[in-house]
């Protein structure tokens, strides 16, 4: 009876609880250290019912507890050349015991990988051999005292994300006046499980084209002022060449071979691009920019990006200049309205003088206070996809543009944007001379653009996006010109039209007979003249009125 | 010198809304014709413009409801033969006749607002120039919207010169008023007039 109830007693307790984990550490007193989160030997071990327990234990599961790393971890490359959990972790010691990478890949030398010490240095391994949940450029710069800078100094044109353009002049800035007085870190982060290392590493394009990595960035500034921007994720990870953008690009189109060029493996060098473009070189070997500056083609031209002059914008013609002339904003501070101009011109405009100037006009669209140029593919998603431009234009079919069909599907665009569509325009060259090297900063005159004698004027264009390629639409003496495409413009012409000191001058020193061709020429400045002149005749009567009245004191 | 009621508040009140209206339109729409001035921002004087051009519409429309309904267009802005004569009046008034210290050929009454040639000016000024000024404007406002119109008118080229001579026409105008708005009875007696409602004439 006593023994049946000695049993009862202690049955429970021999039955649920087992033994405890001092128990075990009476004869494992290796495992001291033990922690793994406060769990019990018996937690793993549950075989372990009575002591002494029998000598071979089975082997723990971890994904008892671990479901998802386990999971993770299977599919894996580790998983499938079955690295179990203890390859890495060692569950019995203190910290866990964990092994890096490097305690086993120390020799990962990655010499196939293109600039390995840099990638090397700036990624952790899983950032390309993971699986990132997450991933963001950080950039943090800390102004020590005495150094400002504000943000409207590094966003110069306030749409809240850093260009290449303004990434250079940031950096220009912070030599020039901050020197000594701040420090730059920049992180490449990642949210990683680090159990799910792929067989393959990312591919170059992922961050480098793609941008499915890396596809953010964040400049924090902490000083005596702080904020956060975006920048562009190209200003730190650069576009590489394919082979599929390749094919789009000029080379590419007109079947260049890889091997017309690369016929060693170094390096491309001018003779190469000689081959068929002798003409240009010989102008612009000669040229200051060639001596002093970009002397090898590449150093302006990446080979595998070339594109006809007419499909590069003025802000992308902009960005190749910048490369190296980073600080160009300050450097043209004497320009009133610095950023505004640059948003329509290109550097050549003012300093390839020898080049054909034009005024281009094309179709924009506004997203927030930025403009931005509707492509092809804007213009696809508007109206149906592989839409030929031409022929949604010449909507009566005889194969001609004409002015009011062009006003007209203007008006469609800007119904299907709701209202939001209008004409952008820049100043920028249409045939060039190969010479960038003119420098006019003693010639400072507004007026040479600022007139309605500016030589942009004679050959102005429009251009509309057809797929893969742009139209340039004559403008001047054309049928557009009749109805002017200034009919839907949102620009002042500047100088047409309107009265300048110099028509009313013109006024006073004709000759003999030239009266009727010159008051033809005035046209509706006319309006201005006799407006103005009308004004100064009645302001010259009521001064005798005046007068007058003083004289009799009425 | 007597005291005559001329001017009731509503239209006391239009004047000087008007009056502001016209003199930000004018420094607006100098910026716009000649960007090389610099009274505003370019940007700001095209945005203000628009919105005070709307305004001004209103506010025309407020002043021809008030004469609709009241009735006095036919009244204070008809002209009739007889006023022929009175123009020639006035107009010797102005140019010989103030510094020999004679009165007006004209008395403003309540019945009678205004001389043959304000009756002129006004009448032109108010029927035709404004309205030609206000529909020219809106089209303006949206040139995309309305582009068949300006089309018909004869193109953009025309609707601002349009636009742009009648402006000039408000800006000779106000010149004119500002200057013979002191050759009342004193020299202050028309002003205190569209202020107070009252004018001062001359006793009988």
């Amino acid at each position: 009876m006593v023994v049946v109830l000695l049993f009862l007693f202690f049955f429970p307790f021999s039955a649920f609880s087992a033994i405890s984990s001092e128990e075990c550490l009476g004869c494992h007193d290796g495992f001291k250290t033990f922690i793994h989160d406060g769990i019990a030997c018996q937690d793993c071990h549950n075989d372990a019912i009575s002591l002494p327990h029998k000598e071979q234990l089975a082997k723990p599961s971890c994904s008892t507890c671990h479901q998802a790393k386990a999971k993770t971890h299977t599919n894996s490359i580790h998983g499938i050349k079955k690295v179990e959990c203890s390859g890495c972790h060692k569950v019995h010691a203190g910290d866990k015991g964990k092994k890096t990478c490097n305690d086993c890949h120390a020799k990962a030398e990655h010499r196939n990988l293109p600039f390995n010490e840099k990638h090397l240095a700036a990624l952790s391994c899983v950032s390309c051999h993971g699986i990132a949940k997450t991933s963001v450029i950080k950039v943090k710069i800390q102004a020590k005292d005495g150094g400002i800078i504000q943000r409207g100094a590094i966003d110069l044109d306030g749409n809240n994300m850093i260009d290449a353009g303004e990434w250079d002049n940031f950096q220009a800035l912070l030599r020039k006046n901050m020197k000594g007085k701040y420090s730059m870190s920049r992180n490449y982060t990642t949210d990683v499980d680090i159990h799910g290392v792929m067989k393959k590493p990312q591919a170059c394009k992922t961050c480098h084209i793609d941008r499915q990595l890396f596809g953010q960035a964040r400049l924090q500034y902490t000083g005596s002022v702080q904020f956060e921007m975006s920048v562009y994720p190209s200003v730190f990870i650069p576009n590489i060449p394919s082979i599929d953008l390749y094919k789009k690009t000029a080379h590419g189109r007109k079947d260049v071979q890889c091997i017309d060029c690369h016929l060693t493996q170094t390096n491309i060098n001018d003779a190469v691009c000689i081959q068929c473009h002798e003409d240009i070189y010989g102008t612009y070997k000669h040229t200051v920019h060639a001596r002093k500056g970009a002397t090898q083609c590449t150093d302006c031209h990446n080979p595998h990006r070339i594109e006809p002059y007419r499909e590069v914008n003025a802000k992308e013609r902009l960005a190749v200049c910048s490369r190296c002339h980073k600080d160009y904003v300050q450097k043209h501070n004497w320009l009133p309205n610095t950023t505004l101009h640059f948003n329509h011109l290109e550097c050549s405009t003012c300093h390839s003088p020898e080049s054909t100037k034009s005024m281009v006009l094309y179709l924009s669209t506004s997203k927030g206070d930025l403009e931005e140029i509707l492509s092809y593919e804007n213009l696809e998603k508007l109206f149906e996809k592989d839409a030929r431009i031409t022929l949604l234009l010449d909507k009566n079919g005889d194969g001609v543009i004409d002015s009011r069909e062009l006003v007209n599907f203007f008006a469609d665009v800007r119904k299907k944007l709701a209202g939001k569509a209008f004409i952008g325009s820049s100043i920028i060259i249409t045939s060039v001379y190969h010479d960038y090297s003119v420098k006019r900063q003693k010639e400072r005159i507004c007026g040479t653009c600022h007139s309605e004698k500016a030589p942009f004027y004679e050959s102005i264009f429009f251009i509309l996006p057809e797929k893969g390629y742009h139209m340039y639409i004559p403008v001047k003496g054309t049928i557009l010109s009749e109805s002017p495409v200034s009919v839907f413009i949102d620009i002042s012409l500047l100088g047409e039209q309107k009265v300048t000191w110099s028509d009313v001058k013109g006024l006073f020193f004709l000759k003999r007979g030239e009266f009727p061709r010159y008051a033809k020429e005035l046209g509706l400045k006319w309006i201005d003249i006799m407006g103005m002149g009308l004004a100064l005749i009645i302001l010259f009567f009521i001064l005798i009125h005046i007068a007058v009245r003083i004289f009799v004191k009425r | 010198m007597k005291k005559v009621f001329l001017h009731p508040i509503p239209i006391r009140v239009w004047h000087w809304i008007n009056a502001a209206l016209i003199f930000l339109l004018i420094s607006t729409g100098v910026q716009l014709r000649f960007p090389g001035v610099n009274i505003f921002h370019y940007k700001n004087a095209a945005f203000l413009h628009k919105i005070f051009g709307f305004v001004l519409a209103g506010s025309f429309l407020y002043w021809f409801l008030y004469y609709l309904i009241t009735g006095g267009l036919k009244k204070h802005y008809v002209i009739r033969p007889r006023d022929v004569n009175g123009m020639v009046h006035q107009v010797i008034f102005y140019i010989f006749s103030i510094f020999k210290g004679a009165q007006n050929p004209f008395t403003p009454s309540m019945a009678e607002r205004f001389n043959p040639l304000q009756k002129l000016a006004y009448l032109s000024l108010m029927f035709i120039l404004m309205p030609i000024n206000i529909v020219t404007g809106i089209l303006f406002s949206d040139i995309a919207y309305f582009l068949n119109i300006i089309n018909c008118i004869g193109g953009v080229r025309a609707l601002d010169a349009v636009h742009v001579a009648t402006g000039y026409v408000f800006l000779l105008y106000l010149i004119v008023h500002l200057y013979m708005a002191t050759l009342g009875y004193r020299l202050l007696s028309h002003i205190k007039a569209i202020i107070t409602g009252y004018g001062e004439e001359p006793e009988e």
